[in-house]
């Protein structure tokens, strides 16, 4: 005993000793490390990371070159893409406005505005309620999840997250054609108020094409760092967006570059979809008053995917005029549609779509605890926020007229290229603090909703708990996680069923089992578990989760690497055939060039050779031919053989040439 | 099925219980709290503006994505996760006002028999709570 305190005494005094040495020993070891750091930040040149607005309508990729961010233009010289991907019959994929071109014939293999499905329950009322507005069909997968069947097949059905992947490898592909280099490192945009399993199956949409999902970043933040940079101004913002789908609102403290997140709000089934929709049944039911024949229109997939474009377009021109022209010639046999819409009249068919946005803005004000005049300035993004009608409402909440400076189209995939060259080191001096949108907690006794993390937390953010038995033995307790703002469960959304198992049977509340909730930068939350006797991980088992299992996004990642790797191997292969090509080229320009000195059999021999390899060529671009060998062979031969008869005919020509000279002397 | 810790807290107490044990556990000083962590020297009467001036020094300091390297980053985000909670906290009112008294009055221990927390002594925080805050 005495030996002990003795030797922990010493130990005692001989560290005090050390204490004071410490701190200068550390000194030039941090210094070296700086200075290591700086240097390898000078040689290595920071990972390109890449900004992408997955919007439910139009997506768009963004980079920041030289702390300067620019927006990526597709091969169509266009600086949105349709977030739409369609399926032919033939096997093709169509992606953009390629897929929205064809949408009218093709109405039930072409996929548009499936943000509004992703990582959602088949059973969810909004789902339910979308289904009778789209024209392809929805399905309930094995998990209950939504997802969407083809024609085409089998009738292969997609999720949700596997068509946003579609869309994604389409904005990298963007990227990899403007920058010339891969594009692996992405941060990719949600909705602020999108829950743990809406962010979930984002991620895994990128995941699924081999992007590396470095950061999902709330769609009106982003936007505020695409304003904030040129402003530099401090201060109080409001971001008012509203997109195709879904509505946001973000109430930010702008300060000497940490742009914080003070409140989130929003609805994400809102926008410019549900304008739409509204705008379809107006003019449906303007047909139907004046119809003469009786066919059903509302059965026609082709009449209404041209009523729902003339829709689109008319609501889109309403922001420009105060009077538009919606003409559909023969929608049905002989009869048209064909009748003037007024600004006003879609403003009172929409009003109740746009006083829904109030609520939420109220609600984030008063979160933030501030008062509407608090705030310095309004931006406001996403395409619908170009009505006229919404810009005066949001101008007399605030009493300010909004402030117009950022694009509501580009502003998103700004910021989140932004925040990807933060991430990546190329900006510094900003700082994102984002929230999280929705209260977590736990079920207890009665379907109570017990809250863990309130919303607007910053994240990341970490909360554990204890949990014990209730009954003496017990080796497993259920724990149910959700995400909402109500006091009972039923009326939250469930994100997992977690059960903690193989507890040593004990008496009752003597086991300790620590269960850590943890949301990260992305808003994704994770569940961990420890036994704090044993220090023991504890089983966790997740059920009834939304989206994929881990072995789904695997086996579909490894598909989609094969298919690249595929699409590699013919790329590879077609720049093999293209230098071939170029040899034909050469070869027969050379004949050309050379004819008074080349034999006519060999001539005759080169031009044998030269059909053959031209019907190579053809062969393979059509497909029926695979066979780098082959052409990699057929290119040394006849380079070989040009080159002879090449060598032989320049002889002849010095040999020609000898001779005249030879004949006039001097 | 799950053991609320100890009816008589309310949801509120809790979640400053859990964030200030957790606190002085990883601290391993028993009178550590928010206002030293936030490196406040006037503690609970420091003022509003000073506390959220100096929660922004520190998460510019402390967010982990100021980081690169792994190790460094997960120092980062353990002490910015803690960062966020405080705060939070501390923004609210009410809440600020608990955990004032708490800080004053004593914290109640964790029983690690039942799972609760207990004070030593006979003491009825809630009801002396609510009538103050009302």
């Amino acid at each position: 005993m005495f030996s002990i305190t003795f030797r922990q005494s010493l130990r005692t005094t001989g560290s005090t000793c050390r204490i004071p040495r410490l701190p200068r020993l550390s000194l030039p070891i941090r210094r070296f490390y700086a200075s290591g750091s700086t240097i390898k930040a000078a040689v290595h040149k920071p990972v390109k990371v890449i900004g992408i607005d997955l919007g439910t309508t139009n997506s768009a990729v963004a980079v920041v070159e030289g702390e300067m961010p620019r927006i990526l233009e597709n091969s169509q010289g266009d600086r949105t893409t349709p977030s739409i991907v369609a399926f032919t019959t033939r096997g093709d994929v169509l992606v953009g406005a390629t897929a929205k071109r064809q949408a009218v014939v093709n109405s039930e293999n072409t996929f548009y505005a499936t943000k509004r499905l992703i990582g959602r329950k088949f059973e969810d009322d909004e789902v339910q309620n979308d289904i009778s507005h789209l024209s392809y069909k929805v399905v309930k997968h094995e998990n209950g999840d939504a997802w969407l069947q083809t024609t085409v097949g089998e009738n292969l059905s997609y999720s949700p997250s596997q068509i946003g992947g579609f869309v994604l490898k389409e904005m990298k592909h963007v990227a990899e054609t403007n920058l010339n280099s891969e594009a692996k490192n992405a941060v990719i945009t949600v909705p602020a108020y999108f829950n743990d399993s809406q962010r979930q199956a984002t991620k895994t949409a990128g995941e699924l094409v081999g992007l590396n999902v470095v950061r999902i970043v709330n769609e009106p933040t982003a936007a505020s760092l695409a304003y904030g940079m040129n402003q530099k101004k401090n201060g109080l913002l409001a971001v008012y967006d509203l997109g195709g789908g879904t509505f946001d609102i973000s109430v930010l403290d702008i300060d000497d570059g940490v742009f914080e997140v003070r409140s989130t709000n929003g609805d994400t089934h809102l926008g410019g979809e549900d304008f739409d929709n509204v705008l379809v049944k107006y003019i449906v039911g303007k047909f139907k008053d004046s119809q003469k024949g009786d066919e059903d229109i509302t059965k026609n997939r082709m009449a209404m995917q041209r009523i729902k474009e003339a829709a689109e377009k008319a609501k889109i021109a309403l922001s420009h005029v105060h009077k538009t022209r919606i003409q559909i010639p023969f929608i049905v046999k002989d009869e048209n549609i064909d009748f003037e819409l007024a600004e006003s009249e879609l403003d009172e068919m929409t009003m109740h779509l746009i006083k829904k946005t109030m609520e939420p803005l109220k609600k984030a004000i008063s979160d933030a605890d501030l008062k509407r005049s608090d705030i310095d300035e309004v931006i406001m993004v996403g395409g619908m926020t170009r009505m006229p009608r919404i810009r005066r409402m949001v101008g007399d909440f605030f009493n300010k007229k909004p402030n117009t400076e950022v694009n509501p189209d580009e502003a998103v995939a700004i910021g989140a290229a932004i925040q990807g060259a933060v991430l990546s080191g190329e900006v510094k001096d900003v700082l994102l603090l984002d929230v999280t949108p929705l209260t977590l907690g736990i079920e207890t006794y009665g379907g109570l909703f017990s809250p863990l993390i309130p919303r607007n937390t910053t994240v990341p953010c970490k909360i554990q708990t204890t949990y014990s038995t209730a009954v003496d033995g017990q080796n497993s307790i259920d724990v149910n996680v959700y995400q909402g703002e109500r006091p009972l469960v039923r009326d939250n959304k469930l994100i997992g069923k977690f059960k903690l198992t193989d507890i040593p049977p004990k008496p009752k509340g003597v086991p300790k089992i620590q269960v850590s909730f943890d949301i990260d930068a992305d808003g994704i939350i994770k569940v961990s578990a420890l036994d704090k006797d044993s220090g023991k991980r504890a089983s966790i088992t997740v059920f009834g989760k939304t989206g994929m299992s881990q072995a789904e996004v695997e086996q579909l990642v490894k598909q989609s690497k094969k298919t690249t790797k595929e699409d590699q191997m013919t790329l590879n292969y077609l720049k093999h055939v293209n230098n071939l090509e170029l040899i034909v080229f050469d070869s027969e320009q050379a004949i050309n060039d050379w004819s008074r000195f080349i034999l006519e059999e060999e001539k005759e021999s080169l031009g044998r050779k030269l059909s053959i390899v031209k019907r190579m060529i053809s062969d393979s671009r059509s497909g029926d031919l695979f066979d780098v060998k082959l052409i990699k062979a057929a290119q040394v031969e006849l380079k070989d053989e040009t080159m002879e008869i090449i060598q032989n005919a320049g002889q002849r020509s010095r040999d020609a040439r000898k001779k005249v000279q030879s004949h006039e002397p001097n | 099925c799950v053991i609320a810790h100890a009816a008589q807290y309310s949801a509120e107490d809790l979640e400053i219980f859990a964030v200030q044990s957790k606190l002085v556990e990883d601290s391993k000083r028993t009178d550590y709290d928010f206002y030293k962590f936030l490196r406040l020297p006037d503690g609970a009467s420091s003022d509003a503006k000073t506390i959220e001036k100096h929660y922004r020094n520190l998460s510019r300091k402390w967010h982990p994505d100021k980081y690169r390297d792994a190790k460094t980053k997960h120092r980062a985000e353990k002490r910015f996760q803690k960062l966020s909670l405080i705060i939070t906290i501390l923004r609210d009112h009410e809440k600020k006002q608990r955990y004032d008294y708490y800080l004053k009055k004593g914290f109640p221990q964790y029983d690690k028999a039942t799972g609760q927390f207990i004070f030593g002594k006979r003491f009825k925080p809630n009801l002396i709570l609510t009538l103050s805050i009302i």
